[in-house]
């Protein structure tokens, strides 16, 4: 079922906030998204088969895919200040391996902080509710010329939410960064986390989602991130 | 997919993309205040540079604190009188109290080439006042938007100059930074030196008392310092400090 944007945002309120007309774009967005597949996948054929039993999760960028039947999840996010792309492989139905890359795209193209990591997420479900932790390593580079470069950085990424079949999931999501640095006697770990709120919405093999979140940093003040998230599993 | 739902799905977006281009990618400056250095010749106006290099004038007289970011010179021999002032802005630096009455030398720097990173000139961004009952280095003060060799801030002449205060060097850890309307600006830290193997890093705010000889310890305060990636229409680098001996 496709949800009217109507029947859950009515127009006064989609015209009030940034959040409200971001939440009301979903499930447009992900109507026309949906492909008409060729051949049905058994979760899209739900019902068809009387002796086939749907998985009840559906494919998930923040929760991931492993239960959906579907192995494989490709995203693109276009956001501020990081926009990028990532790739995920289920496991299991509870653990998904994955890379992603992220660069401030719309704030200085590919010239400022591009990152890479891997990571390993787990995401058990009960019932409606959903919860991801996700452990992530990789590198960043700074841009310029001048030291240092580039650092490593280790990074812990939770989420809880809940799926409300056939119109969205809900979530809040939590992460805290570490990354190291390193000059000339001076060596270390600085650290930076985030705290948001998001939305995804799952239709046939695709997957739309928008977050809002705080990107807070020791000693300066948070910078407003947003971004927009649009998913595929084949 | 339906007409209507093609004609809402556009307008959604239509309306996302420019909701979030009003208000949805926030941009934030640096904000610096610099400490304005001014020095005036009585009945002359404004110091004029020397014909030395590096264009550093030695003012040499009776030392007179006017007010705790004011200093008198009068020059022996005659009726001049140079006033060296800064904007200390809110913040704690201050001419120190033992200057009064003592004989003192202000090397200052002179250039046409250091601007504030919003454009205003800084015609005296460096200056070091030796004097002071033990005659020696009592304050350094320095501002500027020079390059040094590893693309970062230098720190402006005379500071350095002097064998018994410390030394000072810019550094990046690149772990603080702001998204600037041009670029990143990367908050970058001081590392201050005390000529016998000690250091100090102070980020900017920071501040640190350290001895660097048998007199008294000196109070130093890392205003800020910055540089500028994927920017090329603003001043790339900022630095800006001051270190003064304490009581």
């Amino acid at each position: 079922m496709v949800a009217e944007p109507g029947a859950i945002y009515p127009p006064e309120v989609r015209s009030l906030s940034l959040a409200a007309v971001l939440a009301a774009a979903l499930p447009a967005l992900a109507t026309r998204a949906a492909p008409a597949p060729a051949t049905p996948h058994p979760q899209d054929a739900k019902g068809a088969d009387e002796d086939f039993e749907p998985e009840i999760r559906a494919p998930s960028l923040v929760f991931g895919s492993g239960a959906s039947g579907r192995n494989f999840l490709a995203w693109a996010d276009v956001g501020w200040l990081r926009s990028g792309v990532g790739v995920a492989l289920s496991l299991s139905d509870q653990l998904d391996l994955g890379l992603r890359g992220t660069a401030f795209l719309l704030h200085g193209g590919f010239a400022e902080q591009n990152e890479v990591d891997a990571f390993l997420r787990w995401a058990p479900a009960a019932d409606v509710l959903r919860a991801a932790l996700a452990l992530e390593t990789g590198i960043v580079t700074f841009g310029g010329s001048g030291p240092p470069g580039s650092s490593f950085s280790f990074r812990l990424d939770a989420a809880v939410g809940a799926a409300f079949e056939g119109i969205a999931t809900p979530y809040l999501r939590g992460a805290f960064r570490v990354l190291d640095f390193h000059a000339p006697d001076h060596n270390g770990w600085a650290h930076d986390e985030e705290l948001g709120a998001g939305v995804e919405r799952t239709q046939g093999r695709f997957v739309v989602g928008v977050e809002a979140f705080v990107w807070a940093r020791p000693e300066l003040r948070g910078l407003a991130e947003w971004r927009v998230r649009v998913g595929w599993a084949p | 997919m339906s007409a209507g739902r093609l004609e809402r799905a556009a307008r959604a977006g239509v309306t996302l993309a420019a909701a979030l281009a009003v208000s949805g990618c926030p941009t934030r400056e640096i904000s610096v205040t610099p400490f304005h250095l001014t020095v005036d010749v009585e009945g002359q106006g404004p110091l004029s540079p020397p014909a030395a290099d590096p264009p550093v004038a030695a003012i040499a007289g009776a030392a007179h604190l006017e007010g705790d970011a004011t200093l008198a010179i009068v020059e022996p021999g005659g009726p001049t009188t140079v006033r060296i002032a800064f904007d200390p802005a809110g913040r704690a630096v201050r001419f120190p109290a033992a200057l009064e009455g003592t004989p003192v030398t202000a090397y200052v720097l002179v250039t046409d080439q250091v601007h504030a990173p919003d454009g205003t000139p800084l015609p005296y961004p460096g200056l070091a006042v030796v004097g002071g009952s033990a005659g020696n280095t009592q304050f350094m003060l320095g501002e500027a938007d020079l390059v040094g060799p590893d693309g970062l801030a230098g720190v402006p002449l005379p500071l350095g100059a002097f064998s018994d205060g410390p030394e000072f060097e810019v550094f990046a850890d690149d772990t603080e930074f702001e998204a600037t309307s041009c670029g990143l600006a990367y908050y970058d830290l001081l590392r201050v030196f005390d000529r016998s193997g000690g250091t100090a890093v102070l980020r900017f705010g920071g501040q640190t008392v350290m001895a660097v000889d048998a007199a008294a310890p000196w109070q130093v305060l890392h205003v800020m310092s910055f540089h500028r990636v994927n920017c090329s229409s603003r001043t790339p680098v900022w630095t800006q400090l001051a270190a003064w001996r304490t009581e």
